[in-house]
């Protein structure tokens, strides 16, 4: 049988060519319909060679962290006697219903009241970028479960968290994961899925270009190292020290820098911002209606545009270049609700 | 050509990618860069095939399976297809300069393979850009562009000797070196 044609090389190349074009033409919904089935087929695998590279660089790793107090140290034996004697309860085998119950006690406490509002997906990062022209991650959950484009993604802490300072007010409450049984103190914001096929996601940095949000800055106070603000009151702006009545929270724009760290718009000097200092969400949006951290302020910089203000440099509380599990929040606050300002 | 094993070759060489690209080396005026393997595979096979077309199908599969990966840049979205066309693009320019070097020569390997990567990341940046109508993007991306092809120049003999070993898997009827009359 003739088809008009014969299929030689150099028309199998002009046919490849063509479609390349098509595809580049046609932009994202066919992209990511191809890529969505590339990544599955790719996904039995690369998750050992993720799993590798994630663990080889958390050992390469060296995040400085913030030192530990006696109190905090004392919290934490306590914390770990506490878990031992759950665990001892557990291994009692007293059945089924402790066991229910704790599960649901434990999970509550996991995520505090912070994530009431929320219902968590986990999902594992499967695939990084290839290479690094941007910043985002596949992860091996889909629409089949539940995942949309546009949802937040969250990190859980282990260990590392448990440095922060006593003191902090909005610190979630200490409790253990449900799914890995490791101990830790909550939440931090490390992205969004920006596209979601059947089975796989794709999952964009806060580090990324792209990712602009309004955060909270929530100023650590030490009682070693008293920190002199301007506020406002009845006589006009005073210097005062800042203490828990007057550490209001600083709301500011931020974005990713597109390298490991994000950035904010210019806030006034007055504030007295240090490094050190903590960004949180907003928690009033309805796709992530609750407050978690974001990261830690590492450098503050005089603006060059505005005198007497200041921008910052953010690192991500999470160490997003060796993420593995991570939970896809799907909000139970309906947008409707959420702009008639209730739940 | 055998294309079944060169298929496997492919997925091989992606997930070596898929790691390498997790473990990037950072500098302050590229920021993270990473080799192109699959560009270090399509330079070999170009070196080695005897017919161009076969060269650059090969360059348009490597290209291709590339596409599918890399889903970020700076830019709202990066199109499947520029990758195929830019390997296969830079593919036809190796095969055209190719007999102006020893071939054998790590040196002469590694100076065409960081000629392929620039030509074909350049194209690949360039392309995404116009399709995303992101220009500010451009110059970031290709400075990286360049940090990531001294990258895979730099690894281009070590990962030739290891391809060499097992050519025949792959080609069956590899090039030779054309002899003045």
């Amino acid at each position: 049988m003739q088809f008009g044609f014969s299929l030689s090389k150099k028309n199998t190349l002009v046919v490849m060519l063509a479609a390349a074009i098509i595809t580049s033409v046609l932009g994202s919904w066919v992209s990511d319909m191809l890529r969505m089935p590339a990544v599955c087929a790719l996904a039995p695998v690369s998750d050992y060679v993720n799993a590798s590279t994630a663990a080889f660089k958390l050992a390469m790793v060296n995040r400085e962290e913030p030192s530990m107090s006696s109190a905090e140290a004392a919290r934490l034996r306590r914390e770990v006697q506490q878990w031992k004697s759950i665990a001892w309860a557990r291994s009692r085998g007293e059945v089924y219903w402790w066991d229910k119950y704790r599960k649901v006690q434990n999970t509550r406490n996991a995520y505090g009241a912070s994530l009431e509002r929320c219902e968590l997906i986990p999902a594992r990062v499967i695939l990084g970028d290839v290479l690094p022209y941007g910043q985002s991650q596949t992860v091996i959950q889909g629409t089949i479960h539940g995942v949309e484009p546009g949802m937040r993604v969250v990190d859980v802490l282990t260990d590392r968290s448990k440095a922060l300072p006593a003191g902090d007010k909005m610190r979630t409450i200490t409790g253990y994961s449900p799914v890995s049984g490791k101990p830790m103190t909550g939440s931090v914001l490390v992205g969004w899925v920006e596209a979601a096929g059947r089975f796989t996601a794709r999952v964009r940095l806060v580090t990324d270009k792209r990712f602009k949000a309004d955060a909270w800055v929530h100023r650590t106070i030490n009682p070693d190292k008293p920190r002199r603000i301007t506020a406002t009151t009845p006589d006009g702006p005073t210097e005062v020290v800042l203490n828990r009545s007057n550490n209001r929270l600083i709301k500011v724009k931020i974005s990713g820098d597109g390298k490991r760290g994000m950035l904010t718009d210019a806030i006034p000097k007055a504030h007295n911002v240090l490094p050190g200092d903590w960004l949180w969400t907003i928690g009033q949006s309805a796709k992530l209606p609750v407050r978690l951290r974001i990261g830690k302020v590492v450098e503050v910089t005089q603006s060059v545009k505005i005198p007497n203000f200041v921008t910052m440099k953010i690192v991500p509380a999470a160490e997003l270049s060796a993420l593995r599990d991570v939970f896809i929040v799907r909000s139970l606050v309906s947008p409707q609700a959420h702009n008639r300002g209730g739940n | 050509m055998r294309w079944i094993p060169f298929l496997i070759l492919i997925y091989v060489g992606i997930l070596v990618q898929v790691a390498v690209g997790a473990i990037p080396v950072r500098f302050a005026i590229t920021g993270d860069i990473a080799p192109d393997i699959p560009a270090i595979i399509a330079v070999f096979f170009v070196l080695s095939l005897r017919d161009p077309r076969d060269a650059m199908m090969v360059a348009w599969s490597l290209g291709l399976a590339m596409d599918l990966m890399i889903c970020g840049m700076d830019i709202a979205h990066t199109a499947v297809g520029p990758m195929a066309i830019s390997y296969t693009l830079a593919a036809s320019v190796i095969f055209r300069v190719r007999e102006a070097f020893f071939r054998e020569r790590a040196l002469a390997r590694a100076l065409l393979v960081l000629l392929f990567c620039l030509i074909a990341h350049s194209v690949w940046v360039t392309l995404q850009t116009v399709l995303g109508f992101a220009w500010s993007a451009w110059w970031p991306s290709i400075v990286r562009a360049i940090g990531n092809s001294l990258y895979a120049a730099m690894l281009a003999p070590l990962i030739c000797i290891g391809l060499q070993q097992c050519g025949g898997w792959f080609i069956a009827a590899p090039a030779r070196r054309l002899r003045r009359r």
